[in-house]
């Protein structure tokens, strides 16, 4: 008997007989209702059909519930409904989306805080405080006595600043600056003054002068600002340049003293050393390391 | 007996600050150091004194420091 191409369905043969026409038409279409139905297994709004382990036969799949997602199953055989977890760790206001091994959640951070790169970190990163300006302030006290010495300077920063202000000396003096402890005459500055508008230069001091010229002693608001660039590389001679306001002694003026100076060190500046030429000095000093 | 004067050393690293009497080898390192810097001020007024007299012996034959730059010195 003849089949029909696709679904082989029984057709009447070229030589059949008239008088079997009939049960030849049923015949295919009994057959054609059984595929079509095998075919399209639907009963409901929303059910879908997906093809079976067996020929032209699907299987029907109900509507899901609301929400849900289609996805395969677990055995990767065929598809349906389901209602999937929260693919997102996060859980609070203002967590962020992190990860390590496995999708993480990172906390929001405190106010002002800033995300910063930090391989020691799980996440990889940390909310940290933002640096102020580039100026960390390293240390700041008061001065008494015959000298200040700051020890153990980080040598994390590109720069140091270095202020003292609100100076007062107890007998007429310079202020002067040593570092990292040399106290040898291999200290090279120069000193722009107002007072003879004119520059000193030395090659051989033992240290370098903050104030060139001896405040008074009545002076309670002598200052001066320091910088030394680059100062913790170690193999290149140590510098530093300033200002310095004092209200000069020998003169009865105010004095400005502009100085640039090095040091024959050539390792990482850790101490620096101000005092005054003779007596002692009060006042006030900040240390920042800069960025 | 003599006291030594007062320093303060302030460990930047662990923000301890202390004020106190320095020790004999402070003192005579401090002593040293006084020395230096009265050395150095002393050359310093040097300078500047060679400085203003030179400028007297320049106004006394009626120059200026322009005209040294004029004749180029």
């Amino acid at each position: 008997m003849a089949t029909t191409t696709n679904y082989g369905w029984d057709t009447p043969d070229d030589t059949d007989l008239v008088k079997d026409g009939a049960a030849a038409i049923r015949t295919l279409g009994s057959s054609a209702d059984t595929t079509l139905k095998n075919l399209n297994p639907e009963t409901t709004t929303g059910d879908i059909a997906y093809r079976s382990a067996t020929a032209n036969v699907n299987t029907r799949l109900a509507l899901g519930t609301a929400g849900q997602v289609l996805r395969v199953n677990s055995g990767a055989t065929a598809p349906e409904w389901a209602t999937t977890a929260d693919q997102t760790p996060l859980t609070t206001k203002g967590d962020l989306f992190g990860f390590d091994t496995a999708d993480a959640r990172i906390p929001v951070g405190t106010n002002g805080h800033i995300l910063t790169a930090d391989s020691t970190q799980s996440l990889g990163v940390k909310w940290a405080a933002a640096a102020a300006g580039g100026y960390t302030e390293l240390a700041t006290g008061s001065i008494s006595g015959s000298d200040l010495t700051l020890t153990s300077i980080s040598g994390s920063y590109i720069d140091l600043r270095l202020y003292v202000y609100n100076v007062q000396v107890s007998t007429a003096s310079c202020l002067k600056l040593q570092m990292n402890g040399v106290t040898a005459s291999t200290y090279a500055y120069n000193s722009l003054t107002a007072v003879d508008a004119g520059v000193y230069r030395t090659q051989t001091a033992s240290s370098i002068f903050i104030f060139t010229y001896n405040a008074d002693t009545t002076g309670t608001n002598n200052s001066a600002a320091m910088e030394f660039p680059n100062y913790a590389v170690a193999n290149s001679l140590k510098t530093v340049h300033g200002v310095a306001g004092t209200y000069e002694d020998s003169n009865n003026a105010m004095d400005i003293s502009h100085f640039v100076g090095t040091v024959n060190s050539s390792a990482a500046i850790t101490e620096l050393k101000v005092f005054p030429s003779s007596g002692t000095f009060t006042g006030t000093y900040k240390l920042y390391g800069v960025k | 007996m003599m006291s030594y004067p007062i320093i303060t050393i302030h460990n930047v690293e662990t923000n301890e600050v202390s004020v106190r009497e320095m020790t004999d080898a402070e003192n005579v390192e401090h002593s040293e150091r006084l020395e230096a810097a009265k050395q150095d001020d002393l050359k310093r007024k040097a300078f500047f004194e060679a400085k203003q007299n030179a400028l007297k012996k320049l106004e006394a034959l009626g120059l200026t420091p322009d005209d040294l730059k004029a004749l180029g010195l």
